[in-house]
């Protein structure tokens, strides 16, 4: 009777479970669906959009959204920019994490600086907006690259400098440790002993870090003009004519790709039991 | 290859003192155990050869130089872990070469090398393993051969073996001997185990929070233990330690325990009347129903363990327990009264005060 039921009760949770998956996923479908209709049927579709079931699929959208200059000069600066971000982010926040992890500071001690690093992300952006503008006008980096790069890392950094920083204190000294005695120096022990073996927390820090310079509006929309990004191209698709769904479904699809790749190459790289049996038991 | 000089070493954590002015010589090519309970700073003080923490006060010489300044690889000093640490992302070939490609030797000679050491340690068939697919003693055994490949001027090893079972470690004990004998390294070697000191020193440190207690052979330390904590510490099973008085009867000295039993005290012995000791004797150095002694004393058996072709009697002495390392064949069971005295020459006297030999 027992075995009826918890079979009985699995069911249940199996389908509330897809049910609330295929709710959560509606949005993303009714894009897909949009990106392939024609303007005249967004709202008029039966069912839940369907192609070929509901509808007539086209590729019209698709065709003029990824023959226009702006669409391959928002993907080329989206791509750019997250990506640099996120390098220099790990170039610079490396060596931070594992200072906080390995040394002792005193004044300020490694509680405070760690926190100090966590509260560049709960700073508001507005507070901080203001003054990038003032400066990066006074010294031309307004409306580049470089000067959303140097922004966007600032902002990401504290992800990798606190998740990668508990990984490396999770990881025994002793190995660092042996590597010194062996001939490396602290450096070398830390390029080759530490950094190696957090490459899955490094990884999935880049990831998040990668994510957050990608959907970035707000300092674009502020701090560029003929450098926008994908975020700002798809909210060009409102103008004067009314929003046009079926052009921001096909450029909020193009703003997925990249992610989404990378998420699933990211996939072979988080590889757990990395560090067993280097330690004993 | 050199001797290591330590002299008047302080280490302190924070403001907690954990090693009292340090000092001691090891000579060139010298297997030296530092030994102690846990905590007493022995692996300290072996990190602080290594370089791995800061002196304090004091300084280590290595040969005639100072290394007080000097980082871990500028030491040419290698060492083994207790938990081995070996790089888990490399297989063992490169975990034993590991140190060599620090210092870029060449390719062939390093070949060359890891073959060796991979040899002698019975790695040969390992090289292309992880760390995470190797049992506990080939850890152990990749360990040290990324420590013997690097031919540095001294080994350090801390507690090297206390995560192997017991086989395992009378294997490897033997082994860290062979090596020792075939390369003549001056190593230093740290464990808790004292049957480990005794069996592989040249000379055992013995260390208790923080001060040196005595430095000697492991006869030395055996048969004349400087203090009691000395006498207690080495040795399996332990001295037997008993409390009380010198007392003087029929012009021969006796030590009177707390149940009143009388002790003969060897003739030599520096006691004086009325002061009071500790009286030491070591569970084998014991007469059973001996029929010239006149002093022995009547016990009875608690309990019995046999090991083998002995077996360890447990009486009680008033409220003390005594120990003692007997042949089977005098077949003391519990329940069985007999009669025991100390050896004479065998017997140790401490101050009660200071625990110091007399």
């Amino acid at each position: 009777m027992n075995r009826n039921q918890g079979t009985l009760l699995t069911s249940i949770y199996t389908i509330l479970a897809l049910a609330i998956t295929m709710i959560f996923f509606f949005p993303l479908w009714w894009s897909i669906s949009n990106s392939l209709r024609i303007p005249k049927e967004t709202f008029t579709v039966t069912g839940v959009g369907i192609p070929w079931v509901n509808f007539t699929p086209t590729l019209g959208n698709w065709q003029s959204q990824l023959s226009t200059p702006e669409a391959h000069r928002a993907l080329y600066n989206s791509s750019f920019i997250a990506f640099a971000s996120t390098a220099l982010a790990i170039i610079v926040g490396l060596p931070a994490a594992y200072a906080l992890a390995r040394f002792k500071f005193y004044i300020p001690p490694n509680k405070d600086i760690t926190i100090w690093f966590i509260s560049q992300r709960v700073l508001p952006p507005a507070a901080a907006v203001v003054p990038f503008f003032v400066i990066f006008n006074m010294i031309g980096l307004y409306d580049t690259k470089f000067g959303m790069i140097l922004v966007q890392t600032t902002f990401i950094m504290p992800f990798v400098i606190v998740i990668v920083r508990q990984t490396f204190i999770d990881l025994p000294i002793e190995l660092e440790e042996a590597a010194m005695v062996d001939g490396a120096t602290h450096i070398g022990a830390f390029l080759r002993v530490a950094v190696p073996l957090s490459v899955p927390a490094i990884v999935a820090a880049s990831l998040i870090m990668f994510t957050f310079a990608w959907n970035d509006y707000f300092f674009v929309s502020v701090l560029m003009i003929k450098n926008f990004t994908l975020p700002i191209y798809i909210a060009g698709g409102v103008d004067s004519r009314g929003v046009q769904f079926w052009f921001m479904a096909v450029r909020t699809m193009i703003a997925i790709t990249v992610p989404l790749i990378l998420c699933l190459l990211a996939q072979r790289y988080i590889v757990r039991g990395l560090t067993l049996g280097a330690v004993k038991g | 290859m050199a001797g290591l000089t330590l002299n008047n070493l302080d280490k302190f954590y924070g403001k907690t003192q954990v090693l009292f002015n340090v000092s001691l010589t090891i000579e060139d090519g010298e297997f030296i155990v530092l030994v102690g309970p846990s905590g007493c700073g022995k692996s300290t003080l072996l990190r602080m050869i290594a370089g791995l923490e800061d002196i304090d006060k004091g300084e280590i010489l290595l040969g005639e130089k100072i290394i007080n300044k000097l980082a871990p690889r500028d030491r040419n000093v290698s060492m083994v872990f207790q938990n081995y640490a070996l790089y888990p992302h490399l297989s063992v070939a490169k975990n034993i070469s590991f140190s060599l490609r620090m210092r870029k030797v060449e390719k062939n000679v390093i070949d060359q090398k890891v073959k060796e050491a991979a040899e002698i340690l019975g790695l040969t068939n390992l090289l292309t393993r992880l760390p995470r697919n190797l049992s506990g003693g080939e850890r152990q055994r990749v360990a040290m051969g990324r420590a013997i490949v690097r031919e540095p001027e001294v080994f350090l090893f801390d507690e090297p073996l206390s995560n192997l079972d017991a086989k395992l470690r009378v294997m490897m004990r033997t082994k860290i001997k062979e090596i020792h004998h075939a390369v003549k390294t001056t190593t230093v070697y740290v464990t808790h185990d004292q049957i480990e000191a005794m069996t592989m020193a040249d000379k055992i440190v013995v260390l208790n929070e923080g001060h040196i207690e005595q430095v000697g052979s492991p006869d030395d330390l055996y048969d004349r233990p400087i203090n009691s904590f000395v006498a207690s510490f080495i040795g399996s099973p332990s001295m037997n330690q008993l409390s009380g008085t010198v007392v003087s009867q029929k012009g021969k000295k006796y030590f009177q325990s707390k149940n009143n039993s009388l002790f003969l005290l060897p003739e030599n012995s520096n006691v004086k009347e009325g002061q009071k000791i500790i009286f030491g004797f070591r569970p084998e150095h014991v007469d059973i129903n001996s029929s010239t002694s006149e002093d022995a004393i009547k016990v009875k058996v608690k309990v019995d363990q046999p090991t083998g072709s002995q077996s360890l009697v447990f009486v009680n002495l008033g409220e003390e327990e005594l120990c003692f390392d007997v042949l089977k064949s005098y077949s003391l069971k519990p329940g069985k009264e007999f009669k025991m005295n100390p050896q004479l020459q065998h017997i140790h006297t401490f101050d009660i005060e200071t625990g110091k030999r007399i």
